[in-house]
């Protein structure tokens, strides 16, 4: 058993070995989504340009606007005239423009609130939304220092744990490491069996004398160690390109990284049990793993906002468990006895879908 | 018959096939035509950053009827689910740790006293900060109702309480599916003209039909035009489908012209094809074949401002966006369908496409033919 299973391993290596190119790119080509993604998808509203209109120039508008520019925001100069700030806004220069109405020092001892308004560009709603959840912030660290001569009725510290500079890039890389290595296993494992049924190839290796068995655990062994492989590579990127601090154990996420890799494996060898033609499998793959693990994993969008039956099924998202994960131990440098519901559903979710993907194989060819 | 009449016959001939051959796969085929659907619903419901249902914790370390009435203010409303009161800081780390807790209100020993008193009482919001964005946001709101609540404890007079009115030109419920399905629209264009084609292409190399093809008098440009014009078929009928659930489901707002924004699909698939054809010149299976055109949709993508505006990115990748033409697709197609531009604001974004589409689509050609030669 072990020396057949040797056999179909060194088959599998050689073919992966033979074939430099697509070697190459399933290498250098996560590291280079990384890298891309990391600085594409900036979240990050400290380099948001937004405009500031003072209507009142006084010492409490401008201590209001000190605030603004030194907590989140690129303050651009105000624009002379209302047209030409509606140019700047319509053309994406500015996201936002912040109006401080007139008579703000007045109206803040006399009146209870003072409305401060806030313009951004609804068409793209997110960062819409960030700015204005910023610029609340903004108010109402401002609101609660008091006016001067009576004292604000509470002091408000506010602490950001594992991340006190507030750094977009430690949510967001490990969360693309998590996508990525999905992406990579699936896509492997689903095209390399597919490519033999395609090629006639599997007939000729189900007539050998080796068992269903042996031929997957042959056939997806080096996919294994090759997906492995591109999550240490991303890791190494993620710590020396963006100073991603791995505050947790290193081996822990070593470890935890394998139930993960062999779900999607298994997946990607049902997948290509299921289908015909490469190009099925890659739809396939596709649809059934990019799409869940980019929105239903908390990678940029938050679950616990989404409608509740999306929120249902994000329960059975494995990328969700492993973005805990690794997140977890990453950032937070949490053990495993923090992660004990996302590793067990990680280990049975692998568990079960090896066993449906190898009695699929079986029922199809066997 | 005159050549160019038999060009045009063996064309027909050519895409009657490949429709024959797409028919004969159904599951691909609905795969294509339904994956788009299902996209801009998930992503029309999913993709938000709005902060809700914040995780929270309350710490109640006085225990007094105000501390009490203080931190109930936080159970009402969509903003926050509490998890449950602590009476001391004990657990708090913990709670953090294991992720069942994103904010945690502190309310220090004698907040009350202190409160009447005038003394100032230090209330702490603690936050996990791994996603930074939501924290500073949850924070906002956690101000605002602690300020709210503790207003009736100042000077006469004393809180002074600056309010933010916001107000969003074009979208003033700042749905993020305004932003999103557009891009999402254009997405599945580029996927099955770019991916399926490289693929359908190298898939003819792969099984050696390819060198049967070859040797029938049929041109290599009605081989080329043939395998081509199926796939931007299909990719418009999927589009259509998708942004008519769009507009069912989702009420997207059509603003402009439908028309423009056809136009603009059609020029864009110039550069898309043309990009299939380059991945398939390239690629001797279907794998390699796969792995390069995913490679290069996701760049496309991320670069294309699909997710965040481009304009937010490092300078650097702002300049490598320039290359991308979808880029220029997506932002047409927000302009068109959101805001109702028209083809006077959007003409150096249709000259860039054809652009693009006319060097991509010959470079493409020369390429695989090229290689077949």
């Amino acid at each position: 058993m072990i020396q057949r299973l040797w056999a179909v391993l060194r088959k599998e290596f050689a073919h992966i070995l033979r074939d430099p190119r697509t070697l190459l790119v399933v290498l250098a080509m996560p590291l280079a989504q990384l890298l891309l993604m990391a600085n594409a998808v900036s979240l990050d509203v400290h380099s948001t340009p937004i405009a500031v209109v003072d209507l009142d120039h006084s010492p409490a508008s401008r201590a209001f606007i000190r605030e603004l520019s030194s907590s989140f925001f690129r303050m651009t100069e105000a624009p002379r005239t209302t047209v030409h700030l509606d140019r700047l806004f319509r053309g994406g220069a500015i996201d936002g423009i912040v109006v401080i109405p007139q008579h703000f020092e007045r109206d803040l001892v006399s009146r209870p609130a003072v409305p401060v308004q806030v313009l951004v560009d609804g068409s793209d709603a997110n960062t819409a939304t960030l700015v204005t959840g910023f610029v609340n912030a903004v108010a109402e660290r401002f609101s609660l220092r008091g006016a001067p001569g009576s004292g604000p009725p509470i002091a408000l510290t506010t602490r950001l744990l594992y991340n006190p500079e507030g750094n977009t890039l430690f949510f967001i890389v490990p969360g693309l490491a998590g996508l990525i290595l999905t992406l990579v296993s699936t896509l492997l494992t689903s095209l390399a069996l597919v490519r033999e049924k395609e090629s006639g190839t599997l007939e000729q290796i189900l007539v050998s004398p080796l068992s269903p068995l042996e031929i997957i655990l042959g056939k997806v062994g080096p996919y294994f160690v090759l997906a492995l492989a591109d999550g240490l590579l991303i890791l190494a990127a993620a710590v020396t390109l963006y100073q991603l601090p791995i505050r947790g154990s290193l081996p822990l996420l070593l470890v935890l990284m394998l139930p993960f890799v062999l779900a999607y494996l298994a997946l990607g060898l049902l997948i290509s049990s299921g289908v015909a033609t490469q190009t099925a499998a890659v739809l396939v793959s596709l649809g059934g793993t990019m799409l869940p693990n980019l929105i239903l994993s908390n990678l940029i969008f938050p679950i616990a906002s989404m409608p509740r039956p999306l929120q249902l099924a994000s329960l059975i998202v494995p990328g969700r468990y492993f973005l805990d994960i690794i997140r977890g131990v990453v950032i937070k440098g949490v053990g495993i006895s923090d992660l004990i519901p996302q590793t067990v559903f990680l280990c049975a979710f692998s568990a079960v879908m090896l066993v449906i993907s190898i009695k699929s194989f079986r029922e199809r060819l066997g | 018959m005159t050549a160019p009449r038999k060009g045009l016959l063996a064309l027909v001939a050519m895409i009657r096939k490949e429709f024959r051959q797409l028919r004969r796969n159904p599951t691909n085929l609905r795969f294509m035509l339904v994956m788009p659907v299902v996209q801009v619903l998930m992503m029309g419901f999913a993709m938000t950053m709005q902060v809700r249902h914040v995780p929270t914790l309350l710490v109640d370390l006085d225990q007094s009827a105000v501390s009490r009435n203080v931190l109930a203010e936080f159970r009402n409303g969509p903003l926050f689910d509490i998890q449950g009161t602590a009476y001391s800081l004990d657990r708090l780390r913990s709670e953090f740790d294991s992720g069942r807790v994103a904010l945690a209100v502190v309310l220090p020993d004698h907040f009350e006293r202190d409160l009447r008193r005038h003394r100032t009482p230090r209330v702490q919001l603690v936050l996990d900060g791994v996603n930074g964005n939501e924290a500073e946001i949850a924070a906002g709101y956690a101000s605002a109702i602690l300020a709210a609540a503790v207003a009736p404890y100042g000077h006469p007079g004393g809180l002074h309480r600056v309010t933010v009115a916001p107000r969003a030109a074009f979208n003033p419920n700042l749905h993020s599916r305004y932003y999103y399905i557009p891009g999402m629209v254009t997405l599945a264009v580029m996927f099955l003209t770019v991916a399926m084609a490289a693929m359908s292409i190298v898939r003819e190399r792969e099984r050696g039909t390819y060198d049967q093809l070859m040797v029938t008098p049929l041109p290599r440009s009605a081989f080329i035009l043939g395998k081509l014009i199926p796939f931007a078929i299909l990719a418009l009928v999927a589009q259509t489908l998708a942004l008519t659930m769009a507009v069912l489901v989702f009420q997207i707002p059509i603003r402009g012209s439908l028309w423009l924004f056809f136009f603009f699909t059609l020029i864009f698939q110039l550069s898309s094809l043309g990009l299939g054809l380059v991945m398939s010149a390239a690629s001797q299976t279907q794998q390699q074949a796969m792995f390069l055109a995913w490679f290069f949709l996701v760049v496309v993508m991320m670069l294309s401002g699909f997710f965040a505006p481009i304009d937010n990115a490092p300078r650097i990748i702002e300049w490598i966006s320039r290359a991308d033409p979808m880029r220029y697709y997506i932002a047409a197609s927000r302009e068109i369908l959101i805001k109702g531009s028209g083809l006077a604001v959007l003409w150096p974004e249709a000259v860039i496409l054809l652009g693009f589409g006319v060097v991509l689509l010959t470079a493409g050609t020369l390429l695989v033919q090229k290689r077949s030669g």
